[in-house]
């Protein structure tokens, strides 16, 4: 029969997300209520999360269903990492939107979809069946899309959104041609399934998955979707997209490839490569932004490119180390990330900046805001005592250990980018924190908008000055990626 | 019990920085007063640690942090450490004090305070720490807070532009100390410096040479040797006066206290033979060069900015002559080029402040209209050519002395010739100062006394040394047997 509790917190999502739409139509619309109803499913599912992932180990993985053929959900430490990231993220931004969205309409239909957005998610991270990770990718996709265009009287979101979607269902399309591909080789979905994807249907079929997951992951040259729907959708969704939703791609990415029988050493050499092209186009492009959530957008292009080069160097030379530095980059991205963005959405909602110069001087009318959207900012810049410092000094330490000369090339491309980014963010911190001018009259930010901005900068704070937990969690699912190839 | 003063002697300026941040609104009068205590703590401490008769073993401070990377929160005084420590804390203490004056009537002052405690704090940390990783976020965080004192309480238009400079130059040269700590951590696997050091012994000599040029690079950067000193003008000359003399006097040290600590003792001199030579070149040029372009600046808070790119040269020369009286001398030196630029420094923002001007074309005859600063001027430029009767001439002699027992005794005799270049632009700066004709239309204001005895305090300092330059001798000379050099 399998173990039920694997499936707990994706049914309270999804019950969830139909629960709040009723609520919505029958009950009462009001804003604030669905928020704080939508922020109790989260709970909810977040404390099953986290009551599933204390079962879990690199060895110890409970799965659903165990029937004749394979199971279809599999917790697992690297996904159980990412779905506490998700969820506690989903948590934070349902509260933040219960003021933020006070403008909009159509609540009942936001929220639930914010639920199947990170339902959809949860899904993906913990599916072992390519058919079922298809199903969910789509699932996901499909509540992105909508939620960036949510503002659809507007036509840049409209526009974003399109975009998005169209080169999304490419992505879907080379997604399930790529299991179609890869059942014809070799007969079964489950993964993992090493040694077989070899043949050349196989290859093609992986050669497509990997290709869907890149566009949806927003890797280099595939990245052109990001800077307008992170730009345009609603600052409480890029906080989602940008945090949590390229991430799981890239998990999902990583974890297809290795499962479907992609030896980890070419794996993680191409991620490495991938990575170089992300950072660098990344930085490179945030330099020239003049949108404030664009230049968040492009920098998050570039974060992913740390990521992706940790993971790439320790599959490639088989480093938990280097792995677990990738996965807490991941956390750490995400809480920086979202951070930025809620920050910019305060300041968008009270104070009408959608430009960087907007900012200017924002420190005299928010100043809490102000303070955390320098702390993320910093975060992200690297500032020890933050949590991209500890992700970084990992990922160099262990990048130095490999040592030879493409992975000090590597090294080297990396400090070249973490110095170019400060090019953007210390103008943009300098903005901020600019001397007020004359009518910097002081703005009271709503709590349902603060309390979520102020815990995520401590999470980030707190990732930095005691990361020993979440390094626990990191190193075990590093263990378990190191491992999952093999386990066919 | 001892080890824990260790804690008050870093946690005291951070806490206290902390506190006097809250002290808004009409309790902002307060905050001076408050740095002062908070400071007057840290010395407090490092006194109960010196003055405790066990102070032969090193006090240690131990406790776990980030078991997963093998980090500690590990904290060392040794002797090494120990002159650089009274630098920094004597620096920050007159420049709180000077503060008091200069500060006044500036905004959100409470905030400033707090950052220069910061800034101290991190100061003090980066000396005592005794953890790879530990070390350099001390060593950022001394970055973050003075960035951010130049950013908020800068003179002059370009502030902006300025601490854009200032932080991504330093950063690039901290992101070269970061790739070369973090591999000393990845060789050794390792972060506590005391293993490091243990199991480095096997790392083939060459390996080793690489490293050490990174971590010289990147210190030299931080001690602003040429061609490495562009951020330096731009950045003293922008910020505030007391946080100027954090700054010069005490900041610029950090890079020496990094080559020692890491090319030198950690990594040992063995891998530094092959960079002896192009590093006392640069010394060299970079002694002529600063003294050289302080003669063409005009902005006499840049010339005696510039002054410190000559003054560093002094001290990495002293560094890379490699004998124990040299280095003992480059130490005792940085504690006289605290001294001396904090007393120059303070000197310029007095005149600054009294007369409005800056510009040296624009001054003059100051001995008639404010003659004790105009004296204190005068001692502090002669001062910093290292002539007797004031400190700087026993840290000179020795560093000359080094100089020609190395390797390079013509390099040695060359630098005999530099104080004539520092002789040129001191004696210049003080006459063109404080003698002459007063230029049309000069107005002079009477100081704040807390800058003014704060600066009377320095010039009594400077001959102080020179009488009684004993405990600074036998600082020097221990820092420098812990190098293990021999000799």
């Amino acid at each position: 029969m399998g173990n039920p509790s694997v499936l707990a917190p994706l049914l309270a999502l999804g019950l969830g997300a139909f629960l709040v739409y009723l609520v919505g139509r029958i009950v009462s619309r009001r804003n604030e209520t669905l928020a704080a109803l939508t922020a109790a499913v989260y709970a909810v599912s977040l404390a099953l999360a986290i009551q599933l992932g204390s079962e879990v180990t690199a060895t110890r993985q409970p799965a659903w269903p165990v029937s004749a053929q394979a199971p279809v959900l599999r917790a697992e430490p690297g996904g159980m990492l990412v779905t506490f990231v998700g969820l506690g993220l989903g948590l934070l931004v349902a509260l933040y939107s219960g003021r933020y969205l006070a403008l909009d309409h159509r609540y009942e239909h936001y929220y639930p979809l914010l639920l199947l957005l990170s339902g959809g998610l949860t899904g993906m991270v913990m599916a072992v069946d390519l058919f079922t990770l298809y199903l969910f990718t789509v699932l996901t996709s499909a509540a992105a899309y909508v939620l960036v265009a949510f503002r659809r009287r507007t036509e840049t979101a409209i526009e974003a959104g399109f975009k998005y979607a169209i080169m999304g269902a490419t992505a879907g399309i080379l997604l399930l041609a790529g299991v179609g591909h890869y059942y014809r080789e070799t007969g079964t979905l489950s993964l993992p399934l090493s040694g077989r994807g070899t043949a050349p249907w196989g290859a093609l079929g992986m050669a497509f998955v990997l290709s869907g997951y890149a566009i949806k992951g927003a890797l280099v040259p595939a990245h052109t979707w990001l800077p307008d729907a992170h730009g345009r959708a609603p600052s409480s969704i890029s906080a989602m997209l940008s945090g949590i939703v390229i991430e799981v791609n890239l998990y999902v990415l990583v974890k297809a490839g290795l499962g479907m029988g992609w030896p980890a050493r070419r794996l993680g050499w191409l991620l490495v490569g991938l990575s170089l092209a992300n950072m660098t186009v990344g930085n490179a492009l945030a330099l020239m932004q003049v949108y404030g959530k664009r230049l968040l957008g492009y920098s998050s292009i570039a974060q992913v490119g740390y990521i992706m080069m940790a993971l790439g160097l320790g599959l490639a030379y088989n480093r938990p180390e280097a792995v677990s530095a990738g996965f807490f980059l991941l956390v750490a991205h995400a809480a920086m990330k979202g951070l930025a963005f809620l920050c910019k959405g305060i300041c968008h909602f009270y104070c009408d900046a959608t430009l960087i110069e907007e900012l200017d001087g924002i420190v005299g009318r928010v100043p809490v805001t102000a303070a955390c959207f320098v702390v993320g900012l910093a975060g992200l810049a690297g500032v020890p005592l933050l949590a991209g410092f500890v992700g970084k000094w990992q990922l160099v330490v262990s990048a130095l250990d490999i040592a030879g000369p493409w992975v000090s090339l590597a090294i080297a491309v990396f400090v070249v980018n973490s110095l170019v980014s400060l090019g953007y963010y210390l103008p943009l911190v300098g903005r901020i924190l600019k001397r007020p001018d004359n009518d910097g009259e002081r703005i009271r930010v709503s709590a349902w908008m603060l309390v979520p901005t102020v815990v995520l900068a401590l999470v980030v704070v707190g990732l930095g000055v005691f990361p020993q937990p979440v390094l626990a969690l990191t190193r075990e699912a590093a263990r378990f990626l190191l491992t999952w190839g093999q386990q066919a | 019990m001892r080890h824990w003063w260790l804690l008050v002697l870093v946690g005291a300026p951070w806490a206290g920085g902390a506190l006097v941040a809250l002290l808004a609104g009409g309790r902002r009068r307060l905050a001076g007063g408050a740095a002062l205590v908070t400071a007057l703590a840290s010395l407090v401490a490092l006194l109960a640690l010196c003055l405790d008769p066990g102070s032969r073993v090193d006090p240690v401070l131990r406790v776990p942090w980030i078991p997963a990377m093998g980090v500690q929160f590990a904290l060392r005084l040794d002797a090494l450490a120990l002159p650089f420590l009274v630098n920094v804390l004597g620096v920050s203490l007159v420049a709180i004090l000077y503060g008091w004056g200069y500060l006044l009537g500036h905004e959100r002052t409470h905030l400033c305070y707090a950052l220069i405690l910061a800034f101290m704090g991190s100061m003090l940390g980066t000396l005592l720490a005794d953890d790879a990783l530990l070390f350099f976020v001390f060593w950022e965080s001394m970055l973050v807070a003075s960035s951010l004192l130049l950013a908020g309480w800068g003179e002059g238009e370009r502030v902006g532009a300025v601490t854009l400079k200032y932080f991504i130059y330093t950063q690039a040269g901290s992101l070269l100390v970061l790739i070369s700590i973090a591999w000393l951590v990845a060789t050794t696997g390792s972060s506590d410096l005391g293993t490091i050091a243990a199991r480095l012994s096997g790392i083939p000599r060459s390996q080793r040479t690489w490293v050490a040029a990174l971590m010289m690079v990147g210190f030299c950067v931080k001690l602003a040797v040429f061609p490495l000193h562009t951020w330096l003008p731009d950045a003293h000359s922008i910020a505030p006066m007391p946080v100027t003399v954090m700054l010069a006097a005490a900041m610029l040290s950090m890079g020496a206290y990094g080559i020692l600590r890491f090319p030198m003792m950690i990594l040992g001199s063995a891998g530094l033979a092959a960079l002896q030579l192009p590093v006392m070149l640069l010394a060299l040029a970079s002694e002529v060069y600063g003294a050289l372009m302080c003669l063409a600046c005009r902005d006499i808070k840049r010339i005696v900015a510039y002054s410190s790119v000559s003054q560093m040269g002094y001290v990495l020369f002293a560094l890379a002559s490699m004998t124990p009286r040299g280095i003992a001398g480059g130490i005792f030196h940085i504690i006289n080029h605290g001294i001396l630029k904090a007393l120059l420094f303070m000197g310029v923002g007095l005149i600054m402040r009294a007369t409005g001007r800056r510009r040296i074309d624009q001054l003059g005859g100051l001995s008639r209209s404010m003659p004790g600063i105009a004296a204190g001027i005068s001692i502090g430029a002669i001062a910093i050519t290292g002539v007797p009767p004031f400190c700087a001439f026993h840290s000179e002699w020795m560093i000359f002395a080094g100089g020609l027992s190395s390797s390079y005794p013509t390099l040695g005799y060359l630098e005999l010739l530099a104080p004539l270049f520092t002789a040129a632009y001191a004696i210049w700066f003080a006459t063109r100062l404080v003698l002459g004709p007063e230029p049309p239309g000069l107005q002079v204001r009477q100081n704040h006394p807390a800058m003014r005895w704060s600066f009377y305090l320095l010039v009594a300092l400077a001959f102080a040394v020179f009488l009684l330059p004993g405990p600074i001798y036998g600082w020097a000379n221990r820092a420098t047997s812990l190098l293990g050099l021999g000799r």
